[in-house]
Parts: structure tokens; sequence; C-alpha cells
């Protein structure tokens, strides 16, 4: 529950990080570039599925794409 | 009489380009349909000497070899996405299951797909999404579903994510084999443990969610941040992974029916000038198995020039042991919850990467466009002896056809 708390704290914190000023069209050239989105790719899934499995704990963002047993 | 041929001229011009634009607009706007398709094949090789096949003893060598493809049709603010695969699994930890080499146990195949729908609304910037999938292994079964929202802010500075997803499993072999009329019949167990069913539940439940946002903070950096939560109840412990305990016995592995976990990150991905992108993330873990992670984790991507993009890719990782966790003979009869998993020990991972993207995004027929293709290869070792090689190949294309909607 604390750590719950902590999170929706830290959310709450970042909400107040929309004050930050808002760009122009033309000063998105760096920030609407497709390197710098946050999104993964079909790659870097395949490396987050054998992390989700060959460590404890789930990668953050890399919840499980597809299931499967990791069994082996 | 020289003004009013120049002005009837000048109508005449002007009907005619009025009339030409009248064509494609404003009655009618032009849309385009596309259908992108991704191959991918993935390489697994990995080697240890902790399997838990065999008690925390044991190699852990495994190979998969995993082709799939990905098709994604958009229809304007509409997608349907559709993805097929299969992973080849030649591994020689669960080749003593049943202790005869070259048995059917050492090769598997886990075949999956997934479909998803995808609507965006453009006016309010929303876009949502849904989706079903399934995969099947000889011992294994998954339902999965979907349900995801993306809201982006209207000077576009922010987007706000949540994903859920529900995976229904069931552990039960037979469905891939015909002695068994390919219908799930039982749990399988290690071949001199099968006198008795260890276990009451056969089912496993997966309850993921995902909180996502992210942040401009200017004209060159992008904050993320991305809070997971998952819970799991069944059977969670591995039929077939061995116990030995101290006083020489032997059982299988046993853990709770339910596993809370929670997890953080924090991204941050930098400009740092024309050529060079910086992509850092940290992530915290924490569950109720008593395992605390952190891991931290550098990509660099390189733009070579307006075709090539080199990656470089570092990871550090950490994590505590399980309560439930001991090695080979070392666990007491008398506990309750026992495993020898190294999955689930105290370890450190790095993993070193690079890779190579292409992207010319060129046309190589009138309608279809060449995207990209990109190789890229990671190391892992773990400080349990694990190493591991890992190999991605993937070529994007997608086809484009333009089609005209009226308002």
């Amino acid at each position: 529950m604390k750590l719950l708390t902590r999170c929706l704290c830290i959310f709450f914190s970042a909400g107040v990080m929309g004050a930050c000023a808002p760009l122009k069209p033309y000063e998105r050239v760096y920030v609407d570039d497709p390197e710098m989105q946050m999104t993964t790719t079909a790659c870097k899934n395949f490396e987050h599925y054998v992390q989700s499995i060959r460590e404890g704990a789930t990668s953050v963002g890399g919840t499980k794409g597809n299931g499967g047993c990791g069994c082996n | 009489m020289k003004n009013k041929y120049i002005l009837a001229s000048s109508l005449l011009f002007s009907n005619y380009f009025s009339r030409s634009q009248n064509s494609e607009s404003p009655t009618e706007t032009p849309k385009v349909n596309t259908t992108a398709v991704e191959i991918l094949y993935n390489h697994y090789l990995q080697d240890g000497d902790n399997s838990a096949v065999t008690g925390g003893i044991g190699t852990e060598r495994l190979t998969v070899y995993g082709p799939s493809v990905n098709l994604k049709k958009g229809f304007g603010n509409h997608a349907i996405s559709l993805q097929l695969g299969a992973d080849i699994i030649s591994s020689a930890s669960t080749d003593r299951i049943d202790f005869v080499n070259s048995s059917a146990s050492r090769l598997d195949v886990r075949s999956y797909t997934n479909l998803n729908y995808e609507r965006i609304f453009e006016t309010n910037q929303w876009s949502v999404n849904a989706g079903i999938g399934f995969s099947i292994e000889s011992d294994y079964f998954s339902f999965a579903k979907y349900l995801g929202a993306t809201k982006t802010s209207k000077n576009q500075m922010q987007t706000y994510a949540l994903d859920l997803q529900i995976f229904n499993d069931d552990l039960r072999w037979g469905r891939l084999n015909d002695d068994e009329n390919y219908e799930p019949s039982h749990l399988v167990y290690p071949e001199e443990l099968r006198y008795r069913e260890w276990y009451d539940v056969e089912k496993r439940n997966t309850y993921n969610t995902k909180l996502g946002f992210t942040q401009v903070l200017n004209h060159r950096h992008r904050f993320g941040l991305i809070a997971g939560f998952s819970y799991q109840e069944g059977l969670l412990a591995t039929p077939f992974h061995r116990i030995y305990f101290n006083d020489g016995s032997l059982g299988v592995e046993q853990l709770p029916n339910e596993r809370y976990k929670t997890s953080l990150g924090f991204k941050l991905n930098s400009f740092v000038n024309g050529q060079l992108i910086l992509k850092n993330t940290v992530t915290g873990y924490t569950d109720n198995f008593g395992i605390n992670a952190f891991a931290i984790e550098n990509e660099t991507a390189y733009k070579l020039n307006s075709k090539v993009t080199l990656y470089g890719n570092l990871r550090f990782y950490t994590q505590t042991e399980s309560k439930y966790f001991a090695p080979y003979q070392v666990h007491d009869i008398s506990e309750r919850y026992f495993t020898s998993d190294y999955d689930l020990s105290k370890f450190n991972t790095v993993k070193l990467g690079a890779g190579i993207k292409f992207h010319p995004y060129s046309f190589i027929t009138k309608r279809r466009r060449f995207d990209s293709i990109t190789l890229r290869y990671n190391y892992l070792t773990r400080s349990t002896n694990l190493n591991a090689h890992m190999f991605s190949m993937s070529i994007q294309s997608t086809r484009i056809k333009k089609r005209k909607l009226k308002r």
C-alpha cells in the first residue's frame, strides 16, 4: 500500500511537469524523431521476453507480450 | 475591347483551375490504406549449469529458433494487426524430465498468435486498442486478452497510457499429442515422481496493469514514467522442476499460489546533437516472493546518415534472492515452499549489444515501399555462470494504396 501511494505521488509530480513550455511545430523535429519515442520494437520485444523469463523480475514496460511457460 | 478578351480569358482559366481542384476537394478527401508487413527472426542460444529440471545442477543448454510475421492493416483511423509466430525450442534440460536422451521432450514448439484492433479519435487525440491472443506448446496453453488506451495532450507535450492484460493459462500436457487425442490430460512431473499428484490446481491466471506517462521536457528531451502492477494466482510452480532435499529425498517445486509484482521505471530520451540519441532507463521492482530488483540501461543510436542508424546498448541488472530459493540439497523437507530455480536466486546480469538499421523508405514498386531492415545482437552473462546470445533480424515493408473518401 505504501508503495502504491509512492507511485501515485510520483505520477502526481509527473503531472506537474505539464508546466513545461509547449513547443512550436518547427521545434519538434528532434522530439518527434522515431528514435525518440518511448515505444518498443519487435526485436526489443524478444529481448524483453527473454529477460522476463531469465530474471525473477518482470521488466517494466515489457509485460508479457504473449503467453508461454518459459520453463526451458 | 482588348481588356474584354483578357477578362474573358482570365475567367475561363479561373473556371478551369477551380474545376480541377474541385475533383479532389472539398467534397472528397484523399486518404491512404496501408498494409505493413514485418518479418522477424529471433535466434537464442544459452548455456549454464544450474538447471531447475535437475534440482539446480546440470546443463541449461538451450536453442530457440523463432520466426514470426506481423501484419498491420490501416484503414484511415482504424487498424487491425495480426501476429503469427513459432518458437522451436531444443532444450537439453527438459530432456532430463524422463532421463531419456534425444527423446520427444528435447524438442518443443511454442506457437502463438495475437489479433489486435486499434481506433484513433483524432479530434480529442485518443486512441484505444483491444485484442486477443493465444500460445500453445505441448505442456502449456495460454489465452490472452488485451485492452489499452492512450491520450495525447492538446499541445502534444504529454501522453497518458493505460494497458490491461489478462492471461488464462493451463499447464496440462497433451494438446499436441495424438496419444491423448489432442486433449489436455495431466501435468508433467519428472519420470520418477509420477506416482502421485503433487498439486491440486492445474491453471494459472495473470492480471497485468501498466500505467505510462511521457512528457516532452524541451526540444531535445523526452521523459517517461512507467508503472506496472501484476497479480498471479494458481499453479505458479513448474511441475517438472525437481527439488533434492538435504536428507537425500526428492520432490517437485512448490511455490505459493499467489504472487504480486510491482515495477516502476524512468526513461529519458535525449537527442544530443543532430546524429546522437541517448535512451536511458532505470527500473525498480519488488514482489511478495522476496525479490527486489534494480536495472539500469542505456541504448545509444547514432544516425550515420539519413538511411543508416547504428545502435549500441548496455544493461546492468541485479536482484535479491527469493525467500523460497535454495541450491541443490539445501532445502529441508519440513519447509512449505521450495525451489532450486536459479532464475529466482540472487544474481547480477550484464547485457551488451549492438545493432544496425537500414531504413531507405524507398518504393520498390508503385505501391510497395521497403521500409527497413534491422539486425541486432546481444550477449547476456549472469553471475550464476549462465551465458546467452540473442540475434534478431527484422524486415519491414508497407503497401500504400490511395483511396478517396466522401466527406
